[in-house]
């Protein structure tokens, strides 16, 4: 049964969280992943992972979310775990201007690390500190639209924003995704010699190609 | 009466002590056990059942006797009884027939009253309902007026009602439902209160938090008007000490207007504050509440005092302490006003803190500029903020010490940008007197600093003593001056004038009187324009006393109390060495001058035939120069430093043309080179007194006259000349009139002296003459030898 259901899933997407130390990037994870939230928050050692299943168009997506230590001594072992993700969630503080500030350290290293068509959504989280807050909704936005990312401030305490950020950039992966398959489908079909029985073959090698790229991802 | 003859009896009996012992036990009614078990312990039974038996027998007498006694009686008893037997047999028939006519009567009222029966236990239960549903309407009523004041956030009332509620009806609600329910709900709403008055009070923070710096700036604001309202009373009573007569007519009176903008940012709300420190209290976590407080607004002051590292500080310093002190005047409120949210202890500790922080940032910023007037614009702002929040009662020692700490780093800037400006100004000044031309001019540039007595004005075009650079550097110390007491008014407790005369000195000595030397160094000025100098840094010596005047008045010392002190700047002293300096520079230069003229001594036919009639080239070039330079430096320069310089200018000569005389260059000489060295000389004494005493020199009472200076060769060409030099040789007459030739100096030129009388076509008129001549300078020659 529970391998039955491991292997019940169109498609795999891995995805990355990373950010300062103390953003609340463990948070946000076990927020989306297991609802649940910690204010005993310890620091986050090497690498940890959790999973969740998301139906989008009838279709079951898995979400392999990676979360990593901030914290620069674990810097090291970070870079091999970029490999094959389709989505990151870069992550600041509201409270930290320090944390914003590193947004761009953060980015470059996903450039230099991460495939260039990953989608990057930029988290501002804990906007539920509202008098405690050192940077802007409109600093985010602002520096989002100039990096060309995503943007959202969360809050993992009460749950807001949290299931969106992941939402948004899964559907956009899927797009993407979705995108890839369709033009693969089309130069398939341009290229076969016989009509009738070259397009019934076309059709299923495309759905198979589509099947394994993913789960090599 | 019978019992007393039976106890008579018994008495009288004498059976022994045992049996007197039991009967005595008995009629009181004591237990016989421990008797009994004692008689058959000791093997005696039979002697205490004998006793008991006897008692036994005398007790069934005396029960016969009493029954003989009452046996009448008795039956009289029995009889009367059995009357009364028959009696109520009677009585039991009426009471039987009395019940069967009752029964048939009241038949019909039984059923009535059965009914009334059933109609009170029915009332009681619909009583008992009745009450039950009293209390729930009453819980039930409670709970929508509680529902009433959460929905219009009427917290306060709402949480009395809870406590109604909880205190007053929860264990005596009948309906266990309704109780249960009741019970779960309470503390959920407890909750829900506490939330949104969190909620209120974190808006509250957000707001208190931009309101901050509104409300620092407004009250820096006011401390800077105030300081304002200071300088401008002290400003008049300058004015009015430095005309030190009494003008009481001149007091001005100025209605200060209130600004009610600021007034309402200083009367921000703290309503939210102590609404949800109530709220707290009510609930009974008023500590939570407080702890919450405290924490938050000490994350909030953190998050305020990270300096931005985008905007210069210089930009960003203002808004950073303008937060701050809005920060602890709410604080300080919250204190006062908010009944045990915040403790003395707890604002101390965060006030310390916050400075601990600010003093950090400052150090920093402090050691990291470079540009004075920013450090200055940089403190004005801190002492402003030192100002504002001691007022609510907050230390600002540490402030004061930062400040103090910066003080030398501040001036050493100063000194820095001064030693630019002035150096500047002497780079491009020109060294010629000013010419003033309009009295505005005057006033800007003469009188403001004194260097004429203020009650003169003169006739226009004024010709100043000084070149343009002097009253320039002047307003240079003065802004100095005024800077240097800027750092330290509003933080400095302790008198302020010496450590600023301090800075001063180091100022124009270290600054100024550097420039103005390398200036004397340089070489690149005129001889004029080197008077010139000297002629500046005379002024700006006795410029000295007015800058010390000024830093005394600009301290708040009274101008009696400075003028009568006796130390004055050590700078004095100092650029009147650098006055002397600038005189040996003047006086080399013009040697070096004449030096150039000097070279045309080696033009001179030393062998000439004829006596020359007029001087040598190289005379007239000098005294044309030395004409010039005396009218220029009489102008300017002190009769004193005039005294020096042509009298050094005298003696380089009349040592140039000895060093002539001395050197290879010239080989031999005749008679009449040296009377051309006589006319030469001749020239030049006019001069030197004809100068000596139009200049106004006599008057100085020098003992040495310009003429006194050339003395050697005076002395040497009158040794020439003379018709017996031998005399040289002689002590006495030596003494009188060759005392300044040295005997070596004059073996040498002796040596190098011929006459041409020996020629064949020789005078014949001149001969015995210059015969006698010739053979006195042999015998000198001679001696002169044998003497070396």
């Amino acid at each position: 049964m529970g391998g039955r259901v491991d292997h019940e899933y169109s498609y795999l997407f891995k995805m990355v969280l990373i950010g300062d130390s103390g953003v609340g990037k463990s948070n946000i994870l076990s927020r989306f992943t297991r609802n649940h939230f910690s204010l005993d928050s310890k620091s986050t050692i090497g690498v940890e992972f959790a999973t969740k299943s998301l139906q989008m168009e009838g279709k079951t997506i898995k979400a392999q979310i990676w979360d990593t230590a901030g914290q620069e001594r674990y810097r090291a072992i970070t870079s091999a775990y970029y490999r094959g993700a389709v989505g990151a969630l870069l992550v600041y503080d509201i409270t930290k201007r320090q944390s914003f500030d590193n947004v761009h350290r953060w980015l470059r290293e996903l450039r230099d690390h991460a495939d260039s068509s990953i989608v990057i959504m930029m988290v501002g989280n804990k906007s539920d500190l509202i008098h405690l807050r050192a940077v802007s909704e409109d600093e985010g936005k602002a520096l989002a639209e100039k990096e060309g990312l995503f943007f959202l401030e969360t809050s993992a305490m009460e749950a807001v924003n949290v299931e969106e950020a992941f939402q948004t950039i899964i559907t956009e992966v899927y797009g993407i995704v979705n995108r890839k398959a369709l033009a693969a489908k089309e130069a398939a079909a341009a290229s076969a010699p016989l009509p009738s029985q070259g397009k019934t073959i076309s059709i299923d090698s495309a759905a198979g190609n589509t099947k394994r790229a993913c789960c090599s991802a | 009466m019978t019992a007393q003859p039976k106890k008579r009896s018994v008495i009288e009996s004498g059976d022994g002590g045992l049996g007197l012992g039991l009967a005595l036990f008995i009629s009181n009614g004591e237990d016989l056990g421990p008797i009994i078990r004692h008689g058959f312990d000791s093997g005696k039974p039979e002697a205490l059942m004998q006793n008991l038996r006897s008692i036994v027998k005398k007790k069934e007498v005396e029960i016969e006797e009493l029954c003989r006694l009452h046996y009448e009686d008795f039956i009289l008893a029995v009889d009367e009884l059995r009357g009364v037997l028959v009696d109520a047999d009677e009585l039991k028939g009426m009471l039987t027939g009395e019940n069967i006519h009752l029964q048939k009567v009241s038949s019909a009222t039984l059923l009535n009253l059965d009914e009334l029966f059933e109609l009170y236990s029915i009332k009681k239960n619909i009583g008992e309902a009745i009450t039950t549903l009293k209390i729930c309407v009453k819980v039930i009523s409670l709970c929508m007026a509680c529902n009433g004041y959460i929905a219009e956030a009427k917290f306060h009332p709402a949480l009395k009602t809870l406590d109604t509620i909880e205190k007053g009806y929860l264990k005596n609600i009948p309906l266990k439902l309704l109780k249960k329910v009741v019970a779960k709900h309470i503390p959920l709403i407890k909750m829900h209160i506490e939330k949104k008055v969190c909620s209120e009070f974190n808006d509250w923070l957000v707001h208190i938090r931009r309101m901050a710096k509104q409300i620092g700036q407004v009250s820096i604001s006011q401390a800077s008007m105030a300081r304002q309202k200071d300088e401008e009373m002290r400003a008049r009573k300058r004015e009015a000490e430095a005309h030190s007569d009494a003008r009481s007519d001149e007091h001005v009176y100025t209605l200060d207007v209130e600004n009610t903008d600021e007034e309402s940012t200083l009367n921000f709300d703290l309503t939210p504050v102590y609404r949800a420190h109530h709220m707290h209290i009510c609930l009974g976590i008023g500590e939570k509440f407080r702890d919450y407080y405290y924490k938050n607004r000490l994350m909030q002051l953190n998050l305020d005092m990270q300096i931005s590292t985008s905007q210069p500080f210089l930009e960003s310093h203002q808004p950073l302490l303008a937060q701050v002190a809005g920060f602890f005047i709410v604080e300080q409120r919250v204190l006062r006003s908010a009944d045990g949210l915040l403790s003395e202890s707890q604002v101390e500790s965060t006030w310390e803190t916050a400075i601990a922080k600010i003093t950090s940032i400052l150090e920093d910023q402090f050691a990291r500029m470079s540009i004075a007037s920013h450090l200055l614009l940089v403190k004005d702002y801190v002492t402003l903020l030192g100002t504002t929040v001691s007022k609510y009662g907050y230390q600002i020692a540490q402030l004061i010490q930062v400040i103090a700490k910066y003080k030398d780093k501040y001036h050493q800037l100063l000194l820095i940008e001064s030693r630019k400006q002035i150096d500047d100004i002497l780079a491009n000044d020109s060294y010629e007197q000013m010419i003033i031309k309009k009295e505005y001019e005057y006033n800007m540039n003469v009188t403001a600093f004194h260097f004429e007595p203020d009650d003169v004005v003169p006739e226009f075009p004024y010709v100043a003593p000084f070149s343009s650079g002097v009253p320039d550097i002047c307003r240079i110390v003065r802004s100095f001056i005024g800077d240097s007491v800027s750092y330290f008014s509003y933080s400095a407790r302790t008198n302020i004038y010496e450590i600023v005369k301090g800075y001063l000195d180091r100022l124009l000595i270290e600054v100024l009187n550097d420039s103005l030397l390398n200036m004397v160094y340089a070489r690149s000025l005129a001889m004029s324009q080197m008077m010139q100098l000297a002629g500046n840094i005379s002024v700006l010596e006795q410029s000295c006393d007015m800058f010390l005047l000024y830093s005394a008045q600009l301290c708040g010392i009274p101008k009696r109390i400075a003028q009568r002190s006796h130390s004055g700047l050590t700078a004095k002293a100092v650029l009147k060495a650098s006055q002397n300096a600038a005189y040996n520079s003047l006086i080399n230069l013009a040697n070096f001058k004449i030096d150039e003229f000097m070279v045309l001594l080696d033009d001179v036919n030393w062998i000439v035939e004829e006596a020359p009639d007029n001087p040598n080239e190289y005379m007239n070039e000098v005294l044309i120069y030395l004409e010039t330079l005396v009218s220029t430096a009489q102008e300017i320069l002190p009769l004193e430093a005039l005294y020096k310089m042509v009298s050094g200018a005298m003696s380089h000569i009349s040592d140039s043309i000895m060093t002539t005389l001395l050197n290879e260059g010239v080989k031999r000489f005749t008679v009449n080179a040296v009377m051309g060295l006589d006319i030469d000389l001749k020239l030049l004494e006019a001069f030197a007194e004809e100068k000596f005493y139009r200049t106004g020199l006599v008057d100085l009472g020098k003992e040495t006259t310009f003429a006194d200076c050339l003395v050697e060769i005076r002395q040497l060409v009158n040794l020439l000349l003379s018709s017996q030099p031998e005399n040289f040789m002689n002590p006495v007459i030596r003494g009188r009139n060759y005392g300044s030739l040295d005997y070596k100096k004059v073996a040498i030129v002796c040596d190098k002296y011929k006459d041409f009388a020996d020629g064949l076509f020789g005078s014949l008129s001149n001969r015995n003459k210059q015969d006698a001549r010739k053979r006195s300078m042999d015998v000198l020659k001679r001696r002169l030898k044998d003497f070396s």
